[in-house]
């Protein structure tokens, strides 16, 4: 069947040319260029971690605490001693792994609902969107302290409590996207072929509505970063002495009014650039595709 | 002025949120420090109850803004009619 239905199947060569000059401009965009290579550098610094660190990220002495920048230390040290730049790179590891996780469980639950949802139609696509309507009243941070509550504080409560409440914005944009795609000729004709459902949607559709999807989970990251590290910051998600980002804005607190700002101070500054460059990234992506962003 | 106000009152949400950190971060004795306190100490019963009521709070805050929204504009009304 797919020698004769490959000319049928096969991309228009204009969509190929016209991705191609797509990339081409985003390459050509100073600022999505500098989020990116900000952002992959962040990555190969959580995946370096042990061998850039100039020190353990648990090791100290406490008679060396809330140490100013030195030359030894880079960005000074904790109350307790540790070696701040240590800490924030072995930090990254934690405060990306978090909402990473969120986005690959919210976009592949929320991808598949919003494909099937759109796909189907009727009733089971009322279901779907009703339920997402409920979860878009619940605030993520809310939904994570039931859920930490439940299952105690940790990793895992917080990411699963907030894939559940980021699966709605990932669906509610999907599913537009689907719904408009299904319309188009190319599924009709994958109908006629005799393509299954699912082929359709995975093979055609899902392609389609994959550059409107990248978007969102992009600007998802950066919301999904803030609140793991508000989540973190209250003491709910990873426990100490790990290093994480939120963690060490609330464990610097107490050395801000005795003159030491600089633990939250640096953490906090590592958060907002992250999360910047996550939706200048985003933003950039989304006007690309012509998106209108709320 | 609609996208405006119905922007306003979704935006409850994240003050909901933010409130908690703040309560938090200041020492202020208020829902959001109960409620992370709550949740520290698996206390579901008191958790559920505060959540309930912010949750509450934030669907009838959405349902004024709904319904000002009317007020604002004539020919909502006229549609709703």
């Amino acid at each position: 069947m797919s020698a004769t239905a490959a000319p049928v199947l096969a991309p228009p060569p204009a969509a190929g040319a016209r991705r191609g000059r797509r990339r081409s401009t985003l390459l050509r965009d100073p600022v999505a260029v500098a989020a990116g290579l900000f952002i992959l550098g962040l990555v190969a610094v959580a995946v370096l971690a042990p061998w850039i660190a100039p020190y353990s990220p648990s090791a100290g002495s406490i008679l060396s605490g809330n140490e100013g920048i030195s030359s030894a230390h880079w960005l000074g040290t904790d109350s307790f001693g540790r070696d701040l730049l240590s800490r924030l790179i072995f930090g990254a590891r934690l405060s990306l792994l978090g909402p990473a996780l969120i986005i690959a469980i919210s976009t592949l639950v929320g991808a598949t609902l919003a494909i099937a949802a759109a796909w189907i139609g009727g009733w089971p696509d009322q279901v779907v969107s009703r339920v997402a309507d409920i979860l878009f009243a619940f605030p993520g941070l809310i939904f994570a302290m039931i859920a930490v509550s439940m299952f105690g504080a940790g990793l895992i409560a917080p990411v699963i409590a907030l894939s559940i409440s980021y699966t709605p914005y990932l669906m509610r944009v999907v599913r537009a996207a689907a719904i408009q795609q299904r319309a188009l000729p190319y599924v009709s004709a994958c109908y006629v072929e005799g393509l299954p459902a699912w082929k359709i949607c995975l093979r055609h559709l899902l392609p389609n509505v994959a550059p409107i999807l990248l978007v969102q989970a992009t600007l998802s990251f950066g919301y999904a970063l803030v609140d793991l590290a508000a989540i973190s910051y209250l003491g709910l998600g990873v426990q100490p002495p790990a290093a994480e980002w939120g963690l060490m804005v609330s464990e610097g607190q107490s050395s801000i009014l005795a003159g030491h700002p600089q633990e939250s101070l640096a953490a906090g500054v590592m958060i907002i650039l992250t999360v910047v460059a996550f939706n200048l990234l985003g933003d950039r992506l989304a006007s690309r595709q012509g998106m209108e962003l709320a | 002025m609609i996208p405006i106000t119905t922007v306003s009152g979704l935006t409850v949400a994240g003050l909901i949120a933010g409130d908690v950190v703040v309560e938090q971060a200041f020492g202020i004795n208020g829902l959001g420090s109960f409620l992370v306190q709550s949740a520290l100490d698996k206390d579901f019963a008191s958790v559920q109850a505060v959540a309930l009521i912010l949750v509450t709070a934030f669907v009838v805050i959405n349902v004024i803004v709904d319904l000002w929204s009317l007020v604002l504009d004539p020919r909502l009304r006229a549609r709703a009619a």
